[in-house]
C-alpha cells in the first residue's frame, strides 16, 4: 500500500464503518471521521488485475446512464470499471472504498451515485448485508418494506403514508438488510440519494431495526393483501436486491442462503391497492390488520 | 418416459434451498432462479434418490391418489424444466 495527499471520509452506512477515499461530500450526515492521506494500492496492481478477463460484466442503468460495468476480484478485493466515473476498488473485507481512476467526470452527485452503487453494495455483500431495492416505513413500532416493479409506486406509497398521522418513512429506494439470530433486521441508516441531506430519512432511527413483513405492490381497483408462497417470497426478494448480478460465486451462495432464510423468517405479502390518495388511509388499515393477522398466526 | 435407466442429481453448479415446504435453486452460472411447489419439491426429492425415473414415478404413486400417466407426465414436465435450466443431469 502507499499513501499520497488527499482526504479519505470514514462513513457509518447500514451499520458499519466504511472508508471512502476520496471522501464524499453527499455523505456528509453519515461522516464519522476523516483522515488526511488516501490509501491507495498500488496502480500496477491494478494493471495486472485488468490484463485478465473480467469475472463478470454487467449492463444496466446507474446515475442515468446505461452502461457496462466490469469487474475484476483477486484476494484483495473486486475492481470495478464504471465507464462513466472511472474504477473502484472494493476491499476483500468490504472496509475500504477507493476510487482509483477517474473518468473525467467532475460531477460530485455522478460519483457519489458511483460510489454508492455496485462499489458500496458490494462492500456490504462481502459483510453479509444486502441492499433491498425497496421503500419503507414505520408505524406503531413495526417496519414493513414495499418492493415491485419500477414504477410500481414504492416511493410514492412510502412518502404518502408517512403524511398521515404516526407513520414514517424509512427508505425511499434502497433498504439494506441483514439476518441475525434468526431475524431479519433492517439498517436505515443508509443515504438515500434522491433525497437531501438534511431529510435522510434512515437517520432518525435506530441502527438496526426488525423488519416486519415486505410488501410486493400491485395497483389494482381495491385492496387486498395475500401471502406469497415461500418459494416465490424467497425468489422476490432474491430479485429486488440490488446489484446482485455482480456476485461472484461465494458471495451468490450467500445471497441464495439469506434469501431462503428470510423467506422463512418474515412475511412476504402481495399487497393489491388503487394508486389514489384518499384509499391511502385504507391501505394504512389494511397493513395494519395485516400485521395483526401475521403476528397472531405466528403467536398460535 | 426418458432416460428411465439413468439416475437424476443436482448439477454441480447448482444449489437448492428449502424454504418451509418449498424450495428454490439456483443455478450459479446463469444466476438464474427457480422455485418449487411443495408437489415440485417432494417429486425433486425423489428423483434424486431413486435409480431412475422409473423407480421415482413408482415411489410418487405410493404417496399420491393420482392417475398414473399423469404423475408421470408431471415428472417428466418437471425434469425437461430442470434440464433445460441446467439445475439437474442424469448420471
Amino acid at each position: 500500500m502507499v499513501t499520497c495527499a488527499g482526504t479519505s471520509g470514514f462513513y457509518s452506512l447500514a451499520g458499519q464503518t466504511i472508508r471512502f477515499d476520496p471522501w464524499v461530500p453527499e455523505l456528509q450526515p453519515f461522516l464519522q471521521g476523516s483522515l488526511h492521506c488516501r490509501a491507495y494500492q498500488l496502480p500496477s496492481h491494478f494493471a495486472r488485475l485488468k490484463a485478465n478477463s473480467p469475472i463478470a460484466q454487467v449492463t444496466g442503468w446507474l446515475a442515468d446512464q446505461y452502461q457496462t460495468i466490469s469487474l475484476w476480484q483477486d484476494d484483495s478485493g473486486y475492481l470495478l470499471d464504471i465507464p462513466s466515473a472511472g474504477s473502484f476498488w472494493t476491499a476483500a473485507d468490504g472496509g475500504t472504498i477507493c476510487q482509483v481512476s477517474c473518468s473525467g467526470s467532475t460531477d460530485l452527485t455522478f460519483l457519489a451515485e458511483a460510489f454508492l452503487g455496485p462499489p458500496l453494495i458490494l462492500a456490504l455483500a462481502l459483510r453479509g448485508i444486502w441492499c433491498f431495492h425497496a421503500s419503507a416505513i414505520e408505524f406503531e413500532h413495526q417496519m414493513v418494506a414495499f418492493m415491485g416493479e419500477s414504477g410500481a409506486g414504492k416511493s410514492t406509497l412510502a412518502v404518502y403514508l408517512a403524511k398521515l398521522p404516526g407513520v414514517r418513512r424509512v427508505s425511499d429506494d434502497i433498504l439494506p438488510v441483514m439476518w441475525e439470530d434468526g431475524k431479519l433486521y433492517a439498517l436505515p441508516h443508509f443515504p438515500q440519494l434522491k433525497i437531501p441531506q438534511h431529510q435522510q430519512p434512515g437517520l432518525g432511527f435506530p441502527q438496526k431495526l426488525p423488519l416486519m413483513a415486505v410488501y410486493y405492490l400491485d395497483e389494482q381497483p381495491a385492496i387486498s393483501i395475500k401471502g406469497l408462497g415461500s418459494g416465490n417470497s424467497a425468489l422476490l426478494l432474491a430479485g429486488h436486491t440490488v446489484a446482485a448480478r455482480l456476485f461472484d460465486r461465494q458471495l451468490l451462495s450467500n445471497h441464495f442462503s439469506f434469501c431462503g432464510q428470510a423467506a422463512a423468517g418474515i412475511s412476504v405479502r402481495g399487497l393489491a391497492y388503487p394508486r389514489q390518495w384518499t384509499e391511502l388511509p385504507w391501505v394504512l388499515q389494511a397493513l395494519k390488520d395485516d400485521l395483526d393477522s401475521v403476528q397472531a398466526s405466528k403467536s398460535v | 418416459m426418458q432416460n428411465t435407466d439413468k439416475r437424476i442429481t443436482l448439477c454441480a453448479n447448482a444449489i437448492l434451498q428449502e424454504v418451509e415446504d418449498e424450495a428454490v435453486l439456483l443455478n450459479l452460472n446463469s444466476q438464474h432462479y427457480y422455485a418449487l411447489n411443495p408437489s415440485g419439491l417432494r417429486m425433486l426429492q425423489v428423483l434424486t434418490k431413486s435409480d431412475n425415473l422409473e423407480q421415482a414415478a413408482a415411489s410418487l404413486l405410493d404417496e399420491y391418489e393420482v392417475d398414473p400417466a399423469v404423475l408421470r407426465s408431471d415428472l417428466q414436465e418437471l425434469v425437461d424444466d430442470l434440464l433445460a435450466q441446467g439445475l439437474v443431469e442424469f448420471i
